[in-house]
């Protein structure tokens, strides 16, 4: 009896250990009940399934391409790789590549995905026409080929550490390019298939029959396209969605207090680009100021609620390269100094798109710049426009919250001079040097110290400013099973597959 | 007794009414004016803080007052239908009067071109010419009130109608008055009286038609503060703070009742 009593005041106090903010609670209990829906709300619209339309292989999107494709390889816990449909992909002078794939793969056709068919996936995704990100990447690769049903080789331009990476977004989505499904969408191998697509609201998908893997425990997804953040919470808490992303740190907080199972990390970086090419911040002393000036511990408490981190630099604080970049300190009066300098009044315009925690951003900065006599004015714009502008160059500071610098390795390569995603046109030679130096190093320290170097240079020369590592993930409702603590990763990797519900 | 009450009823609720109104107004240019009143200042280490004695009705979530911010609301709000009104009593009252006392095809072009205006839908348009133009507070009053336009004109062609066919009219005609000395003097004079009652209408359109762009995203650009921007503001925090988006709304109901009521009345006391 007493032993009992005891017994439960020790479940009380854990329990009550698990009631705390923090701690994320476990969804039901028991093993995983097959069969079943789980409707999952995104937060844009998947208009097509083909990788090579990036649609999707964004953050929160990627669980659309988890389910139809799976890809390669995913992100794991602290920076490292999980391989999926892959085994291995290995290196000894991280030129020459070697992928295994585990045997006996198939499309959701039935028709087999060897080791040919991810050269033929590769090749067209790497063609000058494809509309891929990835394009870019992929054109690293200067030869492949298939030694064996399961083995492919890849020889690189340059030696590059960071090449494995690259499979878990469009490269590692493997689409058949043999065959299509009946209505024309792409087949992948994942653990679910194309059953129906609704224009502009939602996409089916159900169990596919010809996944080698641990089957999928819920019968049927249905993946809802809801790109208002707060209608989106809306559907969850009104049980119209099971689970959805969620990107907004009050919602998090409140999705936590509310009893629901949130799998979160710190997996989005704010950023702002600054435009190197133009007025003001052709002047590195302006972009300086600006950074002194900024008090990203305020952007934190505010537009994070104190959830996440500062961020310190390119490199994460998470990423396996962590190496402590010492970021300019927030210091109003150095940013007098330099503005004083400078001698002209600097003004700007700042673009961002109107998701609540971004104006909240903006209109911080706008008072922390016009504390030290910077005029800054908010340009609100649509996602669409929004990506136009970056793509295009097209402003003189705009926002980049990104997953993006989740992979050290590739993230750094955007501070090269001519890189695609250089938007701001940051040209500085010698970091460009450093980080092919660093990509080929085959020896981790020495590429760990180059990636530092290049880190301080770029917070130094600030063309872009770091603020915070924000939380990022999705919520679901308490009857959903499998929910993984993501606590740990780097970029939110949900696999749908190992989710189940209880009703 | 019955009548004493409402008698009394009938002053109160005006008084009542204008007070409101006052009060709005006198917030508005006070959060111009004074600097303990900034909408846009953030004290950082107060974010999401509930009413109290030191802000009134708490601030939101980037540590703003939202007292403040409601008052400098009002300016917003009032700057808009001003110009909704202006622009729809000289556009519209104009093309109304002009039809009516014309005829013929000119009342049937502007009563064509009237149709058209109508037949778009409103918030849409205003949309889309604010993504093309920019925001603006001046901007989206004269967008709402040009969407406003057919119903004043409407309006006054009708009175003007009555009017025309009257003696002072005819009798102005006959000696020979020019047609645009006959609207001046004659016309507009009688007119006007049934357009103006039709104004409360229009700001009361005006109010909430900004509010609904604001809150939509497509009103005034941050950190401007407007009731419809404040409300959208608010409501992520509406679980946890709802002083954010009450306090606004709030006042937008307030006034909107206020000008509604007080419309009512004039309309009922023309003879």
């Amino acid at each position: 009896m007493l032993r009992r009593l005891a017994a439960s005041a020790l479940a009380a106090v854990t329990l009550t250990a698990c009631g705390a903010p923090a701690a994320a609670p476990s969804g039901p209990s028991g093993p995983p009940v097959p069969g079943g829906t789980i409707t999952i709300g995104i937060n844009s619209e998947v208009s097509t399934l083909d990788p090579a339309a990036n649609e999707i292989a964004a953050q929160a999107t990627l669980v659309v391409a988890h389910a139809l494709y799976e890809p390669l390889f995913t992100d794991g816990p602290g920076g490292a790789l999980e391989p999926r449909l892959a085994e291995s992909l290995t290196s000894e002078d991280l030129r020459t590549w070697t992928l295994s794939l585990r045997p006996g793969l198939t499309f959701s056709d039935g028709s087999p995905l060897d080791a040919q068919a991810v050269v033929d996936h590769v090749a067209r995704l790497r063609d000058p026409e494809s509309q891929c990100q990835c394009a870019q990447l992929a054109a690293e690769i200067t030869d492949m080929a298939a030694a064996d049903a399961t083995t492919a080789e890849f020889t690189l331009a340059e030696p590059n550490a960071g090449f494995p990476r690259y499979f878990t977004r469009q490269l590692g989505m493997i689409a058949s390019t043999t065959a299509r499904a009946d209505d024309g969408s792409p087949l992948g191998a994942g653990p679910y298939r194309l059953e129906s697509a609704a224009r502009g609201s939602s996409l089916t998908v159900v169990r596919s029959e010809h996944y080698q893997g641990t089957p999928g425990h819920a019968d049927t997804l249905v993946f809802q396209f809801l790109p208002d953040t707060d209608s989106r919470y809306q559907s969850l808490a009104s049980g119209a969605v099971d689970l959805a992303w969620i990107d907004t740190p009050n919602l998090i907080a409140q999705a936590r207090g509310e009893g629901r199972i949130v799998a979160v990390a710190n997996a989005s970086t704010a950023t702002a680009v600054l435009n190197t090419r133009t007025e003001p911040f052709d002047d590195i002393r302006v972009r300086q100021a600006v950074q002194a000036a900024i008090d990203r511990e305020a952007l934190l408490a505010v537009v994070d609620q104190g959830q996440g981190v500062v961020a310190e630099g390119p490199i994460l604080s998470r990423s396996p390269y962590a190496s402590g970049t010492r970021h300019p300190e927030f210091d109003p009066e150095r940013a007098r100094t330099l503005l004083a300098e400078v001698g002209e009044p600097v003004s700007f315009a700042y673009t961002t798109d109107s998701r609540p925690q971004s104006m909240q951003r903006a209109t911080a900065i706008q008072q922390m710049l016009g504390d030290v006599g910077i005029t800054m004015t908010i340009d609100v714009v649509d996602t669409a426009t929004w990506g136009t502008r970056l793509y295009d160059g097209d402003f003189a500071a705009i926002e980049f919250v990104t997953s993006a610098y989740a992979d050290t390795d590739a993230v750094l390569g955007i501070f090269a001079p001519d890189a695609t995603g250089n938007f701001g046109g940051y040209a500085n030679p010698e970091v460009g040097e450093l980080v092919e130096q660093g990509r080929g190093s085959v020896d981790e320290a020495a590429r760990r110290e180059i990636y530092a170097e290049v880190a301080q240079r770029v917070v130094e020369d600030a063309p872009v400013l770091f603020f915070t590592e924000s939380p990022a993930g999705f919520a679901a409702a308490p009857h959903i099973g499998g929910m993984p603590d993501l606590s740990d990763r780097n970029v939110i990797s949900l696999l749908p597959s190992e989710l189940w519900t209880a009703r | 007794m019955l009548r004493r009450t409402e008698t009394r009823r009938d002053a109160l609720v005006p008084a009542a009414c204008v007070a409101v109104l006052a009060l709005v107004a006198i917030g508005a240019v006070l959060a111009q004016l004074l600097p303990q009143l900034d909408p846009l200042r953030a004290d950082f280490q107060a974010p999401l803080r509930p009413p109290g004695p030191e802000h009134w009705f708490g601030t939101d979530a980037t540590g703003r007052d939202v007292f403040a911010r409601t008052l400098a609301g009002g300016a917003s709000s009032i700057v808009v239908a001003a110009m909704t009104v202006a622009v729809g009593l000289v556009v519209g009252g104009g093309l109304g009067v002009l039809a009516g006392f014309a005829r013929g095809w000119v009342d049937a072009l502007i009563g064509t071109l009237l149709d058209v205006v109508l037949a778009l839908p409103g918030l849409i348009t205003v949309m889309v010419v604010v993504t093309m133009v920019g925001p603006g507070r001046l901007t989206i009053g004269a967008l709402i009130g040009l969407i406003m336009v057919p119903a004043f004109a409407r309006i006054a062609r009708s009175a003007t109608l009555t009017v025309r066919g009257q003696e002072f009219v005819q009798a102005a005609r006959i000696m020979g008055a020019p047609p645009l000395r006959i609207i001046g003097s004659e016309v507009v004079r009688c007119v006007l009286p049934a357009v103006a009652a039709y104004s409360f209408t229009a700001v009361t359109v005006a109010i909430v038609a900004e509010g609904s762009l604001s809150f939509l995203g497509f009103g005034l650009a941050p950190p401007t503060a407007s009731w419809g921007g404040l409300i959208a503001e608010g409501r992520t925090h509406i679980a946890t703070a709802p002083w954010i988006c009450l306090a606004p709304a709030a006042v937008l109901c307030a006034t909107v009742l206020a000008v509604n009521v007080l419309g009512e009345r004039w309309g009922r006391s023309r003879p």
